[in-house]
């Protein structure tokens, strides 16, 4: 059966994806006890990741008072409430009320299931065509409901925020219009209001437009999902920075004391290298943490370009183009280019402090490295003193070995001598030729000299392949050989 | 061992409200008004940690499926 019935209010829970438990709770919530009655189970479609960028219904329900519809975003499960009513409803604002009076009671049912909503937003849909009669109207509705909703503004909502624009007016009764594409509302010229209210966690819509439906199914939860994460991420990424800079003026003075005290006022003087390292050490940990500061600011910019152009992507086939207003656009485009503007000159910041933990690790470096040349100097001149000790010790034991060498060949040369007169007797000497006598026992003592040296070299190296040794034991056999040659 | 943020801030959560648990229960025990509203303001306090809490565990798990 065709509804011939018109929207007169949206209403939008917003959950992750993943939680699934309470997007069934809050699912049931509202299909119970008079609710719109679900047909068969519902397939929360959460395990199908293809739902990429505009919101995809995967479930309606048709109630008496309220129609719902489950929709999937990339990240997002969103819960539609559609509160219908007649031509004359629908033709102005007669019926805000009481459409704003079934959300309430559909919000007052889930409110008690504590489940985690990433946030709620209101959408009141009228056919009338002035915006400023729009928001007049919707203004006080929207506080109302926000208070009967016990919501207290954040603490820190709005401390991130631009005022632009309308949000400028001293009275804060601000809000900003958008000019969308007639095809959306079959050729009428739609307009949507975003009554932005400082960030709250519900947000309300006015859409001036004859038949939205589509725009309010698929095309502004996409645009408000869109909003609500830039705004999240604002927020979030603008207090990160907020504890960035804090850290950043810590590790500045930090840094700034270690250069006066090791610089200024020559503090490493006292110090030893051990102690320099630890502060090598201690500094580079302060490099580490802005450098990792640094990145995390670049990730931010990273991630609030990427959503500033996913609201651009979602409002781009929205929009009506040819000069019609695009201020909801320029105020979210603005708030996201503010903080990328804070981020950028907080990492130019971030890069001037990594510069001067960067030299005050190299001035302490060379502070060490300056000892530590000291200490080789001193290390070196002992060296080379305790060579020159060396040098003349050598000198003197080669002195001593000449000497112990020319004692044991007079020694060995007379003993050679009076053994071979032993032997052959002094007749038989006698008629040996002095000089062939000297010449013989001089070779056979040289020989045993130098060989008793080779000797000892090669018990010492254990190495019998000295041929000095080789060529003393020839020379000590060919003697011998004269000798007895000589002597018989 | 590496540090699960989503963890610890659902951790941070728990004992927000732990803490909040106990200052109502402190509110309902005072003696006099200025003890008890000292507790309720307390308990506010702890509610609204909470929510900040809430916000940026949401952006997280948000900015995580981002990436």
């Amino acid at each position: 059966m065709p509804d011939n019935r018109h929207t007169l209010a949206v209403h939008y829970f917003y959950l992750l994806r993943d939680a699934e438990a309470d997007l069934a709770a809050l699912w049931n919530a509202l299909t119970e006890g008079g609710g719109p009655a679900s047909s068969g189970t519902l397939d929360l479609g959460l395990s199908n990741a293809g739902f990429a960028g505009s919101c995809q219904i995967v479930h309606r329900v048709r109630g008496a008072e309220m129609d719902l519809c489950l929709g999937m975003l990339p990240r997002l499960a969103v819960v539609e409430i559609y509160v219908r009513g007649d031509s004359d409803e629908h033709a102005g604002i007669s019926g805000w009320k009481r459409a704003l009076g079934v959300i309430d009671e559909a919000r007052r049912k889930t409110g008690d299931l504590g489940i985690s909503l990433f946030g709620e937003t209101t959408a009141l849909v009228s056919a009338e065509k002035s915006s400023d009669v729009l928001a007049a109207a919707a203004r006080p509705l929207a506080s109302e409901r926000g208070l009967a909703a016990n919501e207290t503004p954040a603490e820190d909502a709005g401390a991130s925020r631009i005022s632009i624009g309308r949000m400028a007016e001293p009275d804060g009764n601000g809000f900003f219009v958008c000019g969308l594409s007639p095809e959306l509302a079959a050729g009428s010229e739609p307009l949507l209001l975003d009554l932005d209210r400082h960030g709250d966690k519900h947000r309300f819509y006015v859409v001036a437009a004859a038949e939205p439906d589509t725009l309010l199914s698929t095309h502004l939860p996409q645009i408000d999902a869109a909003i609500r994460f830039l705004v999240s991420q604002v927020t979030h990424f603008a207090q990160q920075r907020s504890t960035i800079a804090a850290e950043r003026a810590v590790i500045d003075r930090q840094v700034g004391e270690l250069l006066h005290r090791q610089v200024v006022l020559a503090g490493a003087a006292a110090e030893a290298p051990e102690q320099l390292d630890e502060k090598i050490a201690a500094l580079s940990r302060l490099f580490g943490m802005l450098a990792t500061d640094s990145l995390l600011i670049r990730q931010a910019e990273d991630h609030l370009r990427g959503s500033r152009e996913a609201l651009e992507a979602a409002l781009r086939p929205c929009l009506a183009g040819g000069g019609a207003p695009d201020e909801i656009g320029a105020h979210y485009r603005d708030m996201a280019t503010a903080e990328l503007d804070s981020a950028h000159v907080e990492a130019d910041k971030l890069s001037f402090s990594r510069g001067n933990a960067q030299a005050a690790i190299e001035v302490v470096r060379i502070q060490v490295e300056l000892l530590r040349a000291g200490e080789e100097a001193a290390i070196q001149s002992q060296t080379r003193e305790l060579l020159s000790r060396s040098l003349v010790v050598q000198q003197e034991r080669l002195a001593l070995q000449v000497a112990a060498g020319f004692v044991e060949f007079v020694l060995l040369f007379y003993y050679v001598l009076k053994s071979w007169e032993g032997v052959i007797g002094q007749p038989a000497i006698d008629q040996i030729p002095p000089l062939v006598r000297m010449a013989t026992v001089g070779f056979m003592s040289l020989g045993a000299t130098i060989g008793t040296h080779f000797l000892a070299k090669a018990l010492h190296n254990r190495s019998w392949k000295s041929p000095g040794l080789w060529v003393s034991v020839a020379v000590l056999l060919a003697t011998l050989t004269v000798m007895i040659t000589i002597s018989s | 061992m590496p540090v699960n943020v989503i963890q610890l801030i659902e951790e941070a959560i728990e004992y927000e409200r732990m803490a909040a648990e106990r200052y109502r229960q402190g509110a309902q025990a005072a003696d006099d008004p200025e003890t008890r509203t000292l507790f309720e303001q307390l308990v506010r306090w702890e509610e609204d940690h909470e929510r900040i809490l809430h916000e940026r565990l949401t952006t997280l798990k948000l900015i995580r499926g981002q990436q």
